[in-house]
C-alpha cells in the first residue's frame, strides 16, 4: 500500500544504472538501482526538454529528451497515457518542465540496460523552479554518498545497521543493493557530479535577485480546520447516535454504515476526527466511538 | 547510542550461539536465529531485548515444549496461542449473550514487543501490572491488529517471568511515544483538558483528554483519573502507556500512574514538530506536523465540487444519487500528493486555503467553473503542480498511507545563490574527507 516514492536524481547516475529489481507478482513494483544506492520506481525531474518526436505511425508514441546539467533523460510517453502524451505533444520546445515519471528498464541483451522514463505528469515550469531542483537534487545525491560511504565502511553492509544511522529504509535497501552488484563504485566521479552541477549555477546565481524568503499564506482561524461540511459531521454522528450502545460503537462499523449512507471512507474518517476534535464523539477503548 | 548499539548484528549473533551451547544446529539454526533476530529489530525491540527473549526462547526447557509467541508475531486469526505478557490494564464489562447476564473482562497485555488488546471471556482473576502465562489462547482481527481472546479452554497463570521493557520507565520526549509503549514517562506542558463522562462496565466514570506537548512536538492525552490537570501547566506522569488512534500516538494512565506537578519553566517552548516525509510515514501519523515537499500530483476530487443541499454529496451531471437534479451548494477543495524525495504523503487542501493559494474566492472560480470544469483544475495544476511547499497540520494513517489536513501552507523559497554556495562548501568537506 505504501505510495512509491519519486527520488531526486540527476540524468547521468540515472543512465549509470545497470540493475534492474523486478517484482514477483504481476502488481510487485520493479525498481532501477543506481550506482549510489537510489531505489528507483519513480523519479522527479526537472530540467530542458530539447525535443520531441513520435516514433509510432498513428503518432501516439513519443520520445523525449530532458536535459539537466549532468547529462539527457529519454522519456517515452505512449498510448496508455494519452493525458500526458497530449500534454507533452503541445509543449513547444526547449523548454524547461517537470515531470514525475516511472522508471523503466530495457534489456536488450544480458548485462546491457536502457533507462528510461515513463512521464505520468508533465508540466512547464520556470527557470528558478529549476535551479531549486538542481540544488535538491545535489543535497538528494549527497546524502546518497554519504549512506554509501557509512555502509562500505560496516565490515558487513547490512540494511538494518545503515538504517540505524538515521537514513530512510528505501535508501538503506537500495544501497546495500548497489554494493551487491556495482563492483568498486567511483563515489569521487559523483562528488565531481555535484560540483558540475553547482557550478553550473553559479554564473546563473550571480544573476538572479533576492528572492524574499517565504510567502505566509495562512488560513484565517474563524474558519479553522472546516474541512468537512458540517452536514456530513452531523449525518456521520446521526449514524453513530443510531449504532451505539452504552459501550459505544467499533470504528469499522460506523464506517460500514457511512458507506451504506453514500460518505466514502475518507470522508467519513475526516468527519469522525472533526467530531473528536470537538468533542462530540470520543474513543472510550482502542478503536470504539462513543458520543459524548 | 551506547557501545552495543553499534555493534553489528554477526557480533550478537556469536553472543546468542555462545549462549545456546549444542542447542545449535539442533533446535535452530544460525540462519534462523540471524533473521528472527532482524525480525525483533526491524519490530523496534532493543537489541539487549531481543537477544535475551531469543536465549530463552531456546535455552530453557521449561514450559514443556510449548512454543512461547511474541505479541507481534500474532496474526489476527489464530488459534492454539501461548504468550507470556504483563497485564497492563483490565475492565470488567457485563453484556448480554444469549439473552444471560455475562461478566467479561478486556484490557491491554504487553511484552518486549508490543501492547494487545485482549477479551477475558470468563474470570480469569487477571490483576493490573501481573505478568501471565496464557497457554491456549486465540486470536481474532480487531481494528486490523490481533485482539486477544481468552475463552474456555485457555489456561491462564500468573508467572515469574520477567518481562524485559514492560516495567521499566523509560523517559521520553512526545516525538517519541510510539503506540505499544508501556510504562513511559514523559514531561509535557497540557495545551487543553476537557472531561467527559463515560460508561465503563455499567458505571459511569470521568475520563479527561486533550494534548500534551513539549518542544519535539503534540501528542494526545487521555486519563482515566482526575489528577485536576490544568491547561498551561507542566506536569510529569510517569507509568502512562501509548496507544494510536489513527496513527496519532496517545498517552493513556490513570490512578495507578504518577502525575506531579513542575514549574512551568520546565518546558520552555512547544514547537511544531518537523518530519522529512519518510519518518512521518514510519510513524504513520501525528498531532501538528511540518513538512516539506514538492506537489508531484493533483488528485481526482480537486477543485470546485458541487454538493448536494439535502445530503451533501458531490453532484455528477447536476445529479444527486438519492435526490436527483437539484441546485447544488459550490465547495472547493485540493487533494494533491506531496513528495520531498524520500516519502511521499496526502494532503488535503481546504476552501479557505484553496481560495488563498488560487488568490481567488469561491465566487470568481464558481464562473470559470460554469464556462469549463477544467479550468479551475488547470488554474491548480498550474499554482501548485512541481511547486515546492510547506504544510502544517495533523497527520492521520489511513488505508491509503498517511493523509496531512493542511492548516497553513507557505510556498518554499530559497536564496538559489546563498544555498549553492553553502553546498558547494559541503560537497569540498565530503570530497576532501572521501580522499584521506
Ligand atoms: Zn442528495
Amino acid at each position: 500500500m505504501r505510495r512509491e516514492i519519486a527520488w531526486r536524481v540527476f540524468a547521468d547516475e540515472y543512465n549509470d544504472a545497470t540493475l534492474e529489481v523486478k517484482g514477483g507478482g504481476e502488481k510487485e513494483p520493479s525498481y532501477v538501482i543506481t550506482p549510489l544506492g537510489a531505489k528507483i520506481n519513480r523519479v522527479f525531474i526537472v530540467g530542458v526538454l530539447t525535443d520531441i518526436e513520435n516514433i509510432s505511425e498513428e503518432g501516439k508514441m513519443l520520445r523525449a529528451h530532458v536535459s539537466d546539467p549532468t547529462g539527457v533523460f529519454t522519456i517515452y510517453s505512449g498510448k496508455y497515457q494519452p493525458d500526458v502524451t497530449k500534454k507533452l505533444s503541445e509543449i513547444d520546445t526547449p523548454a524547461f518542465v517537470a515531470i514525475t515519471g516511472k522508471s523503466r528498464a530495457f534489456e536488450p541483451e544480458k548485462g546491457v540496460i536502457y533507462v528510461s522514463v515513463r512521464p505520468e505528469n508533465v508540466c512547464e515550469v520556470d527557470e528558478k523552479t529549476r535551479n531549486f531542483h538542481i540544488l535538491e537534487t545535489c543535497k538528494h545525491t549527497l546524502e546518497r554518498i554519504e549512506a554509501m560511504q557509512e555502509a562500505l565502511k560496516l565490515s558487513q553492509p547490512n540494511v538494518y545497521d545503515l538504517q540505524k544511522l538515521g537514513y530512510p529504509k528505501e535508501l538503506c535497501e537500495g544501497i546495500i543493493n548497489a554494493i551487491k552488484h556495482y563492483r568498486n563504485i567511483d563515489l569521487q566521479r559523483y562528488i565531481d557530479l555535484i560540483s558540475e552541477a553547482l557550478n553550473y549555477l553559479i554564473p546563473l546565481g550571480e544573476e538572479l535577485p533576492v528572492i524574499e524568503k517565504t510567502e505566509m499564506i495562512e488560513e484565517t482561524p474563524t474558519v479553522n480546520e472546516k474541512i468537512v461540511p458540517d452536514e456530513i459531521e452531523n449525518m456521520v454522528l446521526e449514524i453513530i447516535k443510531d449504532l451505539e450502545s452504552e459501550n459505544g460503537v467499533p470504528w469499522d462499523m460506523i464506517i460500514e454504515k457511512c458507506n451504506e449512507a453514500g460518505i466514502n471512507k475518507d470522508l467519513a474518517e475526516e468527519a469522525l476526527v472533526s467530531l473528536m476534535d470537538k468533542g462530540i464523539v470520543f474513543e472510550p477503548s482502542l478503536g470504539v466511538i462513543k458520543t459524548t | 547510542m551506547t557501545s552495543n548499539d553499534n555493534k553489528e548484528i554477526s557480533s550478537h549473533i556469536e553472543d546468542i550461539t555462545k549462549a545456546l551451547g549444542d542447542k545449535i544446529g539442533k533446535e535452530v539454526t544460525v540462519d534462523e536465529l540471524e533473521k528472527q533476530l532482524q525480525k525483533f529489530l526491524e519490530y523496534g525491540v532493543p537489541i539487549q531485548q531481543a537477544k535475551k527473549t531469543i536465549i530463552r526462547k531456546y535455552g530453557s526447557d521449561t514450559s514443556a515444549g510449548i512454543k512461547r509467541k511474541l505479541l507481534k508475531e500474532l496474526k489476527p486469526s489464530e488459534s492454539n496461542v501461548n504468550i507470556i505478557g504483563r497485564v497492563i490494564t483490565v475492565n470488567p464489562k457485563e453484556i448480554e449473550l444469549k439473552g444471560e447476564k455475562k461478566r467479561i473482562f478486556y484490557g491491554m497485555i504487553a511484552d518486549e514487543s508490543t501492547v494487545l488488546p485482549f477479551t477475558a471471556w470468563r474470570d480469569f482473576n487477571i490483576e493490573k501490572g501481573q505478568v501471565i502465562q496464557v497457554t491456549n489462547a486465540y486470536t481474532k482481527p480487531w481494528q486490523g491488529i490481533p485482539q486477544l481472546n481468552f475463552g474456555e479452554y485457555t489456561k491462564v497463570e500468573p508467572s515469574k517471568e520477567e518481562i524485559p521493557g514492560t516495567q521499566e520507565i523509560k523517559r521520553c520526549k512526545v516525538d517519541e511515544l510510539k503506540s505499544g509503549l508501556g510504562s513511559v514517562e514523559i514531561v509535557a506542558k497540557i495545551l487543553s483538558v476537557k472531561e467527559k463522562e463515560v460508561d465503563v462496565g455499567g458505571k459511569k466514570k470521568k475520563v479527561y483528554f486533550g494534548i500534551i506537548a513539549d518542544e519535539t512536538g503534540k501528542a494526545q492525552f487521555t486519563s482515566w483519573h482526575d489528577f485536576n490537570l490544568k491547561e498551561g501547566e507542566v506536569a510529569r506522569i510517569t507509568g502512562g502507556y501509548v496507544k494510536s488512534w489513527r496513527g496519532i500516538p496517545q498517552l493513556t494512565f490513570d490512578e495507578k500512574c504518577k502525575v506531579e506537578k513542575m514549574s512551568s519553566k520546565e518546558i520552555k517552548e512547544v514547537n511544531i514538530k518537523k518530519y522529512r516525509l519518510w519518518e512521518l510515514v514510519e510513524k504513520g501519523g501525528a498531532l501538528d506536523v511540518e513538512v516539506e515537499g514538492n506537489v508531484i500530483e493533483i488528485k481526482d476530487g480537486s477543485g470546485v465540487i458541487v454538493r448536494c443541499p439535502q445530503c451533501n454529496r458531490v453532484l455528477f451531471d447536476g445529479k444527486c444519487k438519492i435526490h436527483g437534479s437539484v441546485k447544488g451548494i459550490y465547495d472547493l477543495r485540493a487533494k494533491i500528493v506531496l513528495d520531498d524525495g524520500t516519502g511521499a504523503v496526502n494532503v488535503i487542501i481546504n476552501r479557505a486555503l484553496t481560495e488563498k493559494i488560487l488568490d481567488k474566492n469561491l465566487d470568481e472560480l464558481k464562473k470559470l467553473y460554469d464556462e469549463s470544469e477544467d479550468k479551475v483544475n488547470d488554474l491548480i495544476r498550474d499554482t501548485l503542480l512541481a511547486k515546492k511547499i510547506k504544510v502544517v497540520g495533523n497527520a492521520l494513517r489511513n488505508g491509503f498511507g498517511t493523509t496531512i489536513l493542511a492548516r497553513k501552507i507557505d510556498k518554499v523559497e530559497i536564496d538559489i545563490k546563498e544555498e549553492t554556495k553553502r553546498l558547494l562548501q559541503e560537497v569540498r568537506e565530503v570530497s576532501t574527507s572521501y580522499e584521506t
